[in-house]
């Protein structure tokens, strides 16, 4: 996808509306790369935001995480399949392949106490791949899940 | 006739100490042009080519973090690795020779890439470019030669951040992060050939960058008196490289370290 913003805002944990945590992170969960690098840049409650919105916290900027993308495919025919479910059989010792999703994570912390302090309960949260020259990208974001992890 | 042990003592003597590229005194630069363009020429196991096509094509022996289960990263360890016998190229053929590592932070100061990485005026920079032999499925329009694009140097990651990612006592958490947040930023960053993996160890800038992490990974083994990997990894093979985890978690062991300077004193010789 060119850019994501959840459909379901993610519920802010609070205890009496103070925050109930001491760190958030926003965790990217099978994160394909077979493509160019990027940044992701994440917001937080702007979902119009754009890769010239400004990379501060007062703009709804989070933090970012960064895609190293494999490049095109060099290979011959399946070169760049990723087979899923368990190994071929028990005496396969391989290792997993180059193209396998990766988890990425990035440290909200500041960003959600701020919006806490604003009064807001649930936030929507918006992901811009951008390249090193601010350029919007197109198709290249892709990942399988999307989580909201708090320690308290 | 000598023992093949050598005492650490002994080495520390011997050490080669990689320094920053912005900070190489002529002769060393010298010798590192000489050497990348003596294994630029060279076609065979020795070569450059050889070397760069094992990260991604044809090879792609490389390690980066994955999600699969029962996975261990072996980013740090695969890297070091490729880096010692890369270095043991430039050597062999230019005594002397060493990688010196890319200060990110000073480049955001300095405009970009370092300058003995940058074309020079007249002359043939072998740290500037490199040209790409055959490669399997080239694309239609692939270049003849590494490209590189680069980005805004305040995107260029600070030493704050640098410092923050060493200070965590993590190894795994450690390496996930210097991988994500630094390394995979700046491969992005340089662009052209640089931003993919498949291609990136063509670029000449690639073996700076990569030393650069690596010497992140020492200073982090200094400050939290650790090697990094558990002991049950350190029999793991390095894919492509014939070493294990285990052979390259002491970089006195591999010949060289960071530091800026050293002085010694040996009391029993004073």
């Amino acid at each position: 996808m060119k850019r994501y913003t959840t459909k379901k805002p993610f519920a802010i944990p609070t205890w009496d509306r103070q925050p109930s945590f001491y760190r958030a992170d926003l965790q990217f969960h099978g994160v394909g790369h077979r493509g160019d690098s990027y940044e992701g840049r994440v917001f937080l409650a702007k979902p119009d935001a754009d890769p010239s919105t400004p990379l501060e916290l007062e703009a709804g900027y989070a933090g970012s995480f960064y895609v190293f993308g494999h490049g095109p495919c060099f290979g011959d025919e399946g070169h760049c399949d990723v087979a899923e479910g368990p190994p071929i059989h028990h005496f396969d010792y391989r290792r997993p392949h180059p193209l396998s999703g990766q988890r990425m994570t990035v440290t909200i912390t500041e960003a959600l106490w701020r919006l806490i302090a604003t009064g807001l309960e649930e936030i929507e949260v918006t992901v811009v791949p951008t390249n090193a020259r601010h350029e919007e990208l197109g198709d290249i974001l892709h990942f399988k899940r999307l989580s909201l992890v708090t320690y308290d | 006739m000598t023992s093949p042990h050598r005492s650490i003592a002994e080495s520390t003597l011997r050490l080669r100490h990689r320094k920053s590229a912005e900070k190489l005194l002529p002769e060393q630069l010298d010798a590192l042009r000489e050497g990348f363009a003596k294994i630029q020429a060279l076609s065979d196991r020795n070569g450059f080519a050889f070397w760069a096509g094992k990260h991604g094509v044809p090879d792609d022996d490389c390690e980066h973090s994955s999600e699969e289960l029962g996975y261990d990263n072996l980013f740090l360890p695969w890297h070091r690795a490729y880096l010692y016998q890369l270095e043991l190229a430039l050597q062999t053929k230019v005594e002397g020779s060493f990688l010196p590592w890319w200060d990110w932070p000073a480049s955001r100061v300095t405009g970009g890439i370092p300058i003995i990485f940058e074309d020079v005026e007249g002359e043939l920079n072998p740290l500037a470019g490199f040209d790409l032999p055959p490669l399997p499925g080239n694309p239609p329009d692939w270049p003849g030669r590494t490209w590189r694009e680069p980005g805004d140097p305040e995107l260029l990651p600070e030493v704050g951040l640098i410092e923050e990612i060493i200070e965590q006592p993590n190894f795994d958490v450690f390496s996930e992060e210097l991988e994500v947040r630094l390394h995979n930023g700046v491969h992005g960053w340089v662009g052209g050939t640089m931003r993919w993996q498949a291609t990136a160890a063509y670029d000449p800038i690639f073996w700076a960058h990569h030393t650069m992490v690596d010497r992140i990974w020492s200073l982090w083994q200094g400050k939290h008196s650790s090697w990094g990997p558990r002991p049950e990894l350190w029999n793991e093979p390095l894919k492509g490289l014939g070493m294990t985890v285990g052979k390259v978690l002491n970089t006195t062991a591999l010949g060289y370290d960071y530091a800026a300077s050293t002085e010694h004193r040996d009391p029993e010789k004073e």
